[in-house]
């Protein structure tokens, strides 16, 4: 008996399409509000004298906050079933696999980011698996985004993966 | 291979209300028992990232600089369940230095939470 596959066919085909595409706003006390979160109190996002002695125009955006520059505000109404938001992953829709998770991020940086600079994100579909694990079928989507910001300048490269499960 | 100093940093469920607050990611398996149990986790669970920028914490001591780090990355293999009291649970990471030459340095990282690794295939490159 073949089991039936939990990803359905209209999302298969979506593979190597843009998932998303967002623009948003680099705000200093948005990071660091983030940085005081994770504490790390790092005084290159805090102090621009300290910034500049480090040879930057003015106090960078921490590297891991960038993906959260870019999402926007989802309203409660969009907020899926188990109250996430789906708006950077495009949506992919498994009604077969509605427990999700992350699965992985990695990320490449090459230019920071200040306070104001406008960060377009664009997210690709790069594949979308079904496997098998300990705990049984899930599916592993990867996506591949780049981050841009006004001067068509390429901040930082990732790859982020999401697990679904059934 | 160079081993590191080990870093601690302890995560209790005040810190999953900030960094939802803080990064707007409000899947309620970060701040809710009964939906994280009702998805099949053993209760409620860091969010990666916050797992994965305390690893960046170690990461930035390490390199001697925030503004260091080229290329950074993991997988999340296991959560880090956090308990619903004052103590919180203790994340541990670890690292090496893997390779190096004369302006890159790749260390693999090990990040585990009561001796069990959370983050696999952990690899941080920063500038030497």
């Amino acid at each position: 008996m073949t089991e039936l596959s939990l990803i359905p066919d209209e999302v298969a085909a979506r593979v190597g399409t843009e998932a998303a595409r967002a623009t948003g706003e680099v705000n200093r006390r948005d990071w660091q509000r983030w940085a005081v979160a994770v504490g790390d109190e790092n005084p290159l996002w805090f102090d621009a004298e300290h910034a500049r002695a480090h040879g930057y125009d003015d106090v960078i955006c921490p590297p891991l906050y960038l993906q959260y520059a870019v999402l926007g505000v989802t309203p409660m109404s969009a907020l899926r079933a188990d109250g996430s938001s789906g708006a950077a992953s495009g949506n992919l829709q498994f009604p077969d696999a509605p427990k999700r998770m992350a699965g992985g991020e990695s990320t490449t940086f090459h230019l920071p980011a200040y306070h104001r600079d406008e960060l377009t994100m664009v997210r690709v579909i790069d594949s979308i698996v079904e496997k098998h694990g300990r705990s049984g079928r899930f599916v592993l989507v990867t996506w591949r985004t780049t981050y841009t910001n006004q001067r068509d300048e390429l901040v930082a490269e990732a790859t982020t993966s999401m697990i679904a499960r059934p | 291979m160079t081993e590191l100093a080990a870093q601690q940093f302890t995560v209790t469920r005040a810190d999953l209300v900030r960094y939802a607050g803080a990064s707007g990611d409000f899947n309620p398996i970060h701040w809710s028992e009964r939906v994280a149990t009702s998805v099949g986790l053993p209760g409620v669970i860091a969010h990666g990232m916050l797992t994965l920028a305390l690893a960046a914490r170690a990461v930035e001591e390490w390199a001697g600089g925030a503004d260091r780090i080229v290329e950074f990355g993991a997988k999340f293999t296991k959560p880090v369940v956090v308990p619903d009291d004052d103590r919180g649970v203790v994340v541990e990471v670890t690292g090496s230095v893997s390779a190096e030459d004369d302006d890159r340095r790749t260390i693999a990282v090990k990040v585990t939470c009561e001796g069990v690794g959370v983050l696999g295939a952990m690899k941080a490159v920063v500038r030497a």
